[in-house]
C-alpha cells in the first residue's frame, strides 16, 4: 500500500485500484513497449533477417504496441478521472450537508436544554427556531438542485413554458440575493432596459440559471466591488447578463468551465465551497430554453456571462 | 475569574449557538469569523483555549493553528479543532501541528463539546 501511495498518491487517496491508476498504467505500458521491441529484435535476429528488416520490424512493433497501449491507458484514465471526480464530489456534498445539519443540531440542543442551565432567553429561542427553519429550507433547495442534476443526467428534465415579465423576474431574484451579496461586502446593481417585452420561458429554470450566475459572481468577486445584473431588449430577443469584477477565469481554464464538477483553482481550496455544478446546470438550462450561454473573462479583472431568450409572441 | 475562550468559526449560526452554550457554562467567549481576525484575537486576548474551524475565509484553520503554535506567546494555548472535514490527511496534519483535540461538529452535541472544553482546561 505504501508503494501505491508513493507511486500514485491521488489514486491512493481516492481508492482507485492499482490496475486502473493512470500513472501506474503509463509505467506498465512503457515496460511492455520496451519488451516488445527487444523481443521482436531477437526474434528477427534468430531467424537471420537482414539488419534493415530487424530494425524495421522493431520499429513497427514499437509503433503498434505504443498506439494500442496508449488507447488502453487513455480509456482507463477516463474511468479513473470520473471515479476521482465522483469521490471529490461526494466529499463536497457531504460537507455541504454536514454544515447545515450541524447548525440545526446545535440549535435544537439549545432549545431542548434545561433553560436554567443555558440561560437562553425567549427571544433567543425564537431566533434559533428561525435558524432551524431557514437552514431546513436551504437544505431542501440543495437537495432539489442535486435532483435537477440527476434529471439532466438521465435526460428527464421537464420544461413549462409560459409568458414571463423579465423585469418582475429579475427584480425578485436580485431581491432574494441582495443580502447574500451584502454579507460578502458586494453590491448588486440592477440595470433594466426600456420597453422590455415579455419572454416565453420556464420561470423556475430561468431563476435557477440566474441564481447560479449571481452566486458565482458573489463567490468570485473581490470585496467591495459591485456585481452588475442587466436585462435589455435586443431586436426580437431579451438579453440577461451578470458581470463581476473578481478573480476571473484563466486562459487554460476557460474550456473547462461548463464541465461537470469543475471549480476554478485560482481560488484557494479552503476558501470557497461549491459543487462545481453551477455553470454546468446553467449552460444546460439556457440551451434547453432555446438560448446560448456566453462569457467573457479576464484573469484578475472579472467575468461577464450573458444569454438571449426569445420574446413572447401572441399566436393569433 | 472566568476562563477565556477564542472561538473561530465563520458560520454565524454555529458561532451563535456554541458561544451561548459556553457562556452558559461560565466561560468568557470571544468570537472571530475569519482566520486573520481569529489569530489577531488570540494574540490580543491570550485565551486559555482556542476553538478552531478549518475552512475559514482569509486564512484557513491550518494556517491559524501553525501561527499559534509557532508564536512564543501563544504556543502553549490548547487548540481544539471543530470541523466537518473527516479526511485522515487533514486530521494527521493538525495533529502534527500540535492540536489538542479534533472534533467533528456534526457528531457532537453542544453539551459534549462543553464537556471536552472543561476536561481540556481541567475545570
Amino acid at each position: 500500500m505504501s508503494l501505491l501511495s508513493k507511486l500514485a498518491p491521488e489514486c491512493k487517496k481516492f481508492n482507485v485500484p492499482l490496475w486502473r491508476c493512470p500513472s501506474v498504467l503509463f509505467g506498465i505500458m512503457g515496460i511492455i513497449v520496451i519488451v516488445a521491441i527487444l523481443a521482436s529484435y531477437y526474434f528477427a535476429r534468430s531467424y537471420g533477417f537482414e539488419p534493415e528488416i530487424q530494425a524495421l520490424l522493431a520499429l513497427f512493433v514499437a509503433a503498434v504496441t505504443f498506439v494500442i497501449g496508449h488507447l488502453v491507458v487513455q480509456s482507463f484514465s477516463k474511468v479513473a478521472e470520473v471515479s476521482l471526480l465522483k469521490s471529490q464530489f461526494l466529499n463536497i456534498i457531504s460537507h455541504q450537508l454536514l454544515t447545515p445539519l450541524s447548525s440545526m443540531k446545535w440549535a435544537i440542543n439549545l432549545l431542548t436544554a434545561d433553560a436554567e442551565k443555558t440561560k437562553v432567553s425567549d427571544k433567543e429561542k425564537k431566533e434559533f427556531l428561525y435558524i432551524i427553519s431557514k437552514t431546513n429550507e436551504d437544505m431542501i433547495n440543495t437537495v432539489n438542485f442535486l435532483l435537477d442534476i440527476s434529471r439532466i443526467d438521465i435526460g428527464k428534465i421537464k420544461l413549462n413554458f409560459e409568458k414571463v415579465d423579465p423585469k418582475d423576474l429579475i427584480q425578485s431574484i436580485v431581491g432574494e440575493k441582495f443580502q447574500d451579496a451584502k454579507q460578502k461586502g458586494n453590491f448588486l446593481k440592477l440595470e433594466i432596459g426600456d420597453d422590455l417585452p415579455p419572454i416565453l420561458t420556464d420561470k423556475l429554470k430561468i431563476k435557477t440559471i440566474l441564481v447560479n450566475l449571481i452566486d458565482n459572481a458573489i463567490k468570485y468577486s473581490r470585496p467591495k466591488t459591485e456585481i452588475i445584473i442587466s436585462v435589455k431588449k435586443n431586436k426580437d430577443k431579451v438579453m440577461f447578463a451578470v458581470e463581476d469584477f473578481g478573480v476571473g477565469i484563466s486562459k487554460d481554464q476557460k474550456k473547462h468551465i461548463y464541465k461537470k464538477f469543475f471549480r476554478a483553482d485560482n481560488i484557494f481550496r479552503y476558501q470557497t465551497q461549491g459543487f462545481g455544478l453551477g455553470l454546468f446546470v446553467a449552460k444546460f438550462l439556457v440551451d434547453a430554453l432555446g438560448g446560448e450561454l456566453k462569457f467573457k473573462s479576464k484573469e484578475n479583472k472579472g467575468s461577464r456571462f450573458w444569454f438571449y431568450l426569445p420574446v413572447f409572441k401572441n399566436k393569433n | 475569574m472566568a476562563k477565556k475562550i477564542v472561538f473561530i468559526e465563520d458560520e454565524p449560526n454555529l458561532q451563535k449557538s456554541l458561544s451561548l452554550a459556553l457562556k452558559g457554562a461560565g466561560f468568557e467567549v470571544f468570537s472571530a469569523f475569519d482566520g486573520q481576525e481569529g489569530f489577531d484575537l488570540v494574540l490580543k486576548q491570550k485565551p486559555d483555549l482556542v476553538l478552531l474551524d478549518l475552512i475559514l475565509p482569509k486564512m484557513d484553520g491550518f494556517a491559524v493553528l501553525e501561527k499559534i503554535k509557532n508564536n512564543e506567546q501563544t504556543k502553549n494555548i490548547p487548540v481544539i479543532i471543530l470541523t466537518n472535514l473527516e479526511e485522515a490527511d487533514d486530521i494527521q496534519r493538525v495533529v502534527d501541528f500540535g492540536a489538542t483535540n479534533y472534533l467533528i461538529k456534526a457528531n457532537y452535541n453542544l453539551d459534549d463539546i462543553v464537556l471536552k472544553v472543561k476536561s481540556t482546561l481541567g475545570v
